[in-house]
């Protein structure tokens, strides 16, 4: 899943980012408004994490852009205001959660993974298909009633994949949402976590659709 | 319990107090006047019996006795003249008529022969004693008043007459005028009491205002309805106080949320990053950044806590200032001096231009003030400008003045730049590493020396702030 954080305190932006990633999601980072902006309507993302104060172009007006030009991307707002106007203003303005600063990352991990489930239009964190089922709050796949070990990037692409369980998921989708763009990632980066997905659950789980991508059918 | 809470209410009510005594005190005055009035009305009664008795007297007098009657005869003299002769027909008829009319009569002679006496002559009613040295007397007794007229040979016509009547219908005056003055008194009760309940509402809505307020809605304001009179004049004041209040209360809690918000960021950081750094075992490096980050933060929020302390003990009159002989180029030079490294961190060039400048005044304090000021004209100057920093005298002033060569300040913010947490960017709070207090300290310092300071500024071209301190201090409080 790919997130893009907008914050102007540079620590606590790379902090965010260091954590998020290490829960598995794909992080871009904008510290400013004019950069966040830029981003958040240029680049598709499952989620944005957006601060309120920030230079140059403030999160609500960023907000506004994005629900103007008819993105339904899920919007957490991060916030050091904790008046009731700000919280009604932010929520009543198109965002999808808000959160206080300071704030408990495991808090913001919890309500990133709601408003995805929200998004995606299955609040259960359980999902199954077929023997294979994802607990995407502890991030457990299991194979039969059998715990899988799967590393967070193997489960980061199993979610994707059966997030559109049936359909056809392009190679650049999954690239955008498995690589950073730090990541120095060689194109058969993705062919390796696929091929240790197969092996894993089972080679006919997810089949390759020659020059359109993968599709996972349980 | 509640029974006597109510009695305690009312006996220390105002209101009921003043009813009590107000009714108290017409009670008196009425039964006073009522009492004047029975005693004015029974003698004035008696008053016109009495004359018409003395008439009686007057004629029946010398029916019984001679005018110019001597006395006992002594032999001597001349013959004392013939008992007057009476029309004893017309007597009769005459004292039946007066007795009709309730009088009875004796006539007695110096001898106390009984020479008449009215049939209707009560029994039981002696003769009054004889008036010494007078003509006449008028004697009260229980159920009877009596007239004696005498000759001066002390033969003597009484005439009496029952007083039983005469009392009673003075006593039936008395008891009419009692239940009107019954009347007026529960009439002059109410209406009294209609008067205190109108004067004294505005008591009870100032009381009931004043509570709601106790409770927490400082909103809450008295309706002051008349304001020229007394109750009127206080409740506008109250209001003034009250808001005053609110506004004292609303500055508190903004400063507290402010105060609390720029809190909030550099708190958000350190957790975020020890809860990365804790969750799973890393690289010794990136557990050294985790450190950094505490501090960094630390650091920030150490100094707004200093920022914070500062203005509250200014904000309580606990900084006492403690003005003492300055020269002030000196000082100026060592706010110089410790603004240095910050200034050659960022390629700033500090110029000064200090006359020599005598004045009382903190110096610790003023150093601060100037300290901020020129932090201030580093922190938002463009790279490689100019920080210039001067001092000279006006007349009763000492002048100050630190100019920029930076962004500059919007004209629509310049009234805004002293306000406590207020900043041009909103969000520069975190590049800029000031706590956005040092502008707010400054003016309270300088306004506690009893000065002011003024910003003129160019957006683009840069600020310049000039400090006024009297050469003698106006110290405030």
């Amino acid at each position: 899943m790919k997130l893009l954080v907008v914050e102007d305190n540079e620590r606590l932006l790379k902090s965010l980012a260091d954590y998020l990633q290490d829960e598995g999601f794909v992080v871009s980072c904008a510290a400013d408004g004019e950069d966040g902006l830029h981003k958040a309507t240029n680049w598709e993302y499952d989620l944005i994490i957006l601060d309120v104060m920030l230079p140059v172009t403030d999160g609500w007006t960023i907000l506004q852009h994005l629900r103007q030009s008819g993105s339904s991307t899920p919007v957490i707002m991060l916030t050091a205001k904790d008046q009731l106007a700000d919280r009604l203003r932010g929520l009543n303005g198109g965002a999808d959660d808000y959160l206080i600063k300071p704030f408990e990352m495991e808090e913001l991990v919890a309500r990133v993974r709601a408003a995805l489930r929200r998004a995606a239009g299955s609040p259960s964190p359980l999902r199954t298909f077929g023997d294979v089922s994802l607990d995407t709050t502890n991030r457990i796949a299991s194979l039969g009633g059998i715990p899988v070990d799967l590393s967070a990037r193997e489960f980061a692409l199993l979610e994707i994949l059966a997030s559109k369980h049936g359909n056809i998921v392009s190679r650049d989708y999954l690239y955008e949402r498995l690589f950073d763009d730090e990541d120095e990632s060689l194109s058969n980066m993705l062919d390796v976590y696929i091929y240790r997905l197969r092996s894993k659950l089972g080679k006919h789980k997810i089949q390759t659709r020659r020059g359109l991508g993968y599709i996972f059918q349980s | 319990m509640k029974f006597s809470s109510h009695i305690a209410a009312i006996t220390q009510s105002i209101k009921w107090r003043v009813f009590f005594y107000y009714t108290l005190l017409h009670l008196l005055v009425i039964s006073l006047l009522i009492a004047g009035f029975h005693t004015y009305e029974k003698q004035s009664r008696i008053r016109s019996r009495t004359s018409e008795m003395q008439e009686l007297a007057m004629r029946y007098m010398p029916l019984f006795f001679a005018p110019g009657h001597q006395g006992p005869p002594n032999g001597r003299g001349p013959a004392p003249p013939p008992p007057p002769r009476i029309d004893t027909r017309q007597l009769k008829e005459d004292v039946e008529s007066m007795e009709h009319n309730g009088f009875f009569l004796a006539a007695i002679d110096h001898d106390a022969v009984v020479k008449f006496r009215s049939p209707t002559w009560p029994t039981s009613l002696n003769a009054p004693p004889i008036p010494e040295g007078k003509p006449s007397s008028i004697t009260e007794m229980p159920g009877w008043i009596l007239y004696s007229h005498q000759t001066a040979q002390q033969d003597r016509v009484i005439i009496g007459t029952s007083s039983v009547a005469l009392e009673q219908e003075v006593r039936h005056l008395t008891v009419v005028a009692g239940a009107i003055g019954a009347a007026i008194t529960v009439i002059t009760s109410l209406v009294g009491m209609l008067i205190l309940r109108f004067s004294l509402k505005p008591i009870s809505m100032i009381s009931e205002s004043a509570t709601r307020i106790a409770e927490g809605d400082f909103s809450e304001r008295i309706d002051t309805g008349s304001q020229r009179s007394e109750l009127g004049q206080l409740a506008v004041v109250l209001n003034k106080t009250f808001s005053r209040l609110e506004a004292a209360v609303q500055r508190q809690v903004q400063f507290t949320a402010d105060a609390s918000h720029e809190l909030r960021t550099p708190v958000a950081a350190i957790l975020a990053d020890c809860q990365y750094s804790l969750k799973r075992e890393r690289p010794p490096e990136r557990y050294l950044e985790t450190i950094e980050v505490c501090h960094e933060s630390a650091q920030h929020m150490k100094s707004l806590i200093e920022s914070l302390g500062a203005l509250a003990a200014f904000d309580s009159k606990d900084a006492l200032l403690n003005p003492t002989p300055i020269q002030l180029e000196d000082v100026l030079l060592q706010a110089r001096q410790i603004t240095e490294p910050l200034a050659a961190l960022r390629s700033i060039a500090l110029e000064v231009d200090l006359q020599p400048v005598q004045l009382i005044a903190d110096e610790r304090q003023l150093s601060q003030a100037v300290i901020n000021l020129l932090a201030n004209a580093v922190r938002f100057n463009r790279p490689n400008g100019t920080v210039s920093l001067k001092c000279w005298t006006e007349p009763t002033m000492a002048c100050i003045e630190v100019a920029d060569t930076g962004i500059g300040v919007p004209h629509e913010l310049q009234d805004h730049i002293f306000e406590r947490f207020f900043r041009v960017d909103p969000s520069r709070s975190n590049k800029s590493g000031g706590s956005g207090l040092g502008l707010a300290i400054t003016r309270t310092i300088v306004e506690a020396h009893g000065g002011n300071i003024h910003l003129t500024s160019e957006l683009g071209k840069g600020s310049r702030f000039v400090i006024r301190i009297p050469l003698r201090p106006v110290l405030l409080d």
